[in-house]
């Protein structure tokens, strides 16, 4: 895992951290089109104990990000839909505004530990905490 | 919205990244062949009471939903359709559905009207077909089934929290899977490690609405139509197959403890760990010897 990104680029190509992989393509296809049932959002978590994690990774159709979540940080992400804020505050990660119909997003409020994720279909952004002590494969749930 | 889906293989190779690839594409054909809610589908022609064949992935998933439902004796019934359609769970749109409504719905629901002729379904009367139990785990597992046949030693896949891990994770170590605790989705109920298997977990907390000072949540009794009110706020159960452990957790949560670990007796590697309403917690036998567990 790449580390130690406190800078999430702000818009268009020149600020990509990375190209998108064939693999950030699958996940992004993938989360939009896999429903079950009842459509749902996992708040989901597939590491730590529930132990605070140490990084968020950002993903978006355009690439992703690794991000400390040790320093207060506000960074600004574009999906299809226009610029979502992250807010990085007391070691946690938080979708402050999102520009998607149900906000769902916002909703979810902050995330701190190790596979916690929120993630924003409308807009294509996934949110995930990494790293951190004692480090789960998955939650059931 | 949908269910996030994760998966991690070893080595990291390309073949077997182009296994993860495969992985999900096979997931995603699964998704496509158990909907109900596309009108062009071929469970919404059979609740139109048109003669279907069914297909492969949706012969395989309804059989085996026909055998849980058998062994439960109804607990899980994959005839649920439209009561679940009536409370809107299905499409995310929940509402408390009117005395009557219920009544008239939980006449389509019954699995023992239902059979199975080689790929053909056969009753007297249209069926309300939901696969939402099984289609998931059955997809799961068949995910894992390609990863291992392009030669992935060890991997987890993992959709929406029903998962499937295999092989030891790089550094020999077992797969550490957390169970969580109702009402708060930051604290664990405990941590299970595992090395060949999978889990799924049914429980109160991940879909409900409340109005008129009640709660109500998804996981219905077919007995009522109403959420199953059985002691249980959570099932966890850990069995080979996905599809196996995602059936059983909702059959367990409708029946209650006491029914719920009456049937998983004699059902080698089959474990479980249930939180009671009481914030209890109950695991059978195996958890703790056969499989890890660290209580929290």
């Amino acid at each position: 895992m790449r580390e130690g990104k406190d800078h999430f680029p702000t818009s268009g190509a020149s600020s990509f951290l990375r190209r998108p992989t064939i693999w950030d393509t699958c996940l992004l296809i993938f989360l939009l089109l896999l429903t079950f049932t009842a459509p749902r959002i996992l708040i989901g978590a597939s590491g730590g104990s529930l132990k605070a994690g140490s990084y968020i990774e950002v993903r978006t159709v355009d690439g992703s990000s690794v991000i400390s979540l040790k320093k207060d940080a506000t960074h600004i992400v574009k999906g299809p839909l226009g610029a979502a804020k992250i807010i990085i505050e007391d070691g946690q990660a938080r979708m402050e505004s999102a520009p998607c119909p149900l906000k769902i997003c916002e909703a979810m409020g902050p995330i701190k530990n190790a596979g916690e994720t929120i993630l924003c279909l409308p807009n294509r952004i996934s949110v995930k905490v990494t790293g951190g002590e004692g480090e789960l494969d998955a939650v059931s749930r | 919205m949908g269910t996030l889906v994760e998966i991690a293989a070893y080595p990291d190779t390309n073949r077997v990244r182009t296994a993860v690839a495969e992985a999900y594409e096979r997931m995603e054909a699964i998704e496509a062949a158990t909907d109900h809610r596309e009108e062009d589908s071929v469970l919404a022609a059979l609740r139109r009471g048109e003669r279907v064949t069914l297909s492969g992935d949706l012969r395989a998933a309804f059989a085996s939903a026909m055998m849980i439902a058998r062994e439960s004796s109804g607990a899980f019934d994959p005839t649920m359709g439209k009561v679940v359609s009536l409370w809107g769970f299905d499409m995310d749109t929940p509402r408390l559905p009117l005395e009557q409504e219920l009544r008239n719905s939980l006449k389509t629901v019954g699995f023992e009207k239902v059979t199975l002729a080689g790929s053909i379904i056969k009753a007297d009367s249209p069926v309300w077909l939901d696969l939402g139990g099984v289609a998931k785990g059955y997809a799961v597992d068949e995910a894992v089934k390609v990863l291992k046949e392009q030669g992935a030693s060890a991997g987890i896949v993992n959709a929406g929290g029903d998962l499937k891990a295999f092989g030891k994770k790089p550094g020999g170590k077992r797969w550490r899977i957390g169970v969580q605790a109702p009402d708060d989705h930051q604290e664990l109920a405990g941590v299970l490690e595992i090395t060949n298997g999978a889990v799924a977990t049914s429980g109160d907390y991940e879909r409900y609405f409340e109005t008129g000072g009640k709660r109500y949540h998804h996981i219905l009794d077919p007995g009522t139509g109403y959420p199953a009110r059985s002691g249980l706020r959570s099932v966890t159960i850990v069995a080979f197959d996905c599809l196996l452990a995602d059936a059983l957790s909702t059959a367990i949560f409708v029946m209650g403890p006491e029914k719920g670990l009456e049937l998983l007796k004699g059902r080698d590697g089959v474990h479980a760990v249930l939180v009671l309403e009481t914030g209890e917690v109950l695991t059978t036998g195996g958890v703790g010897s056969e499989v890890g567990f660290e209580r929290r």
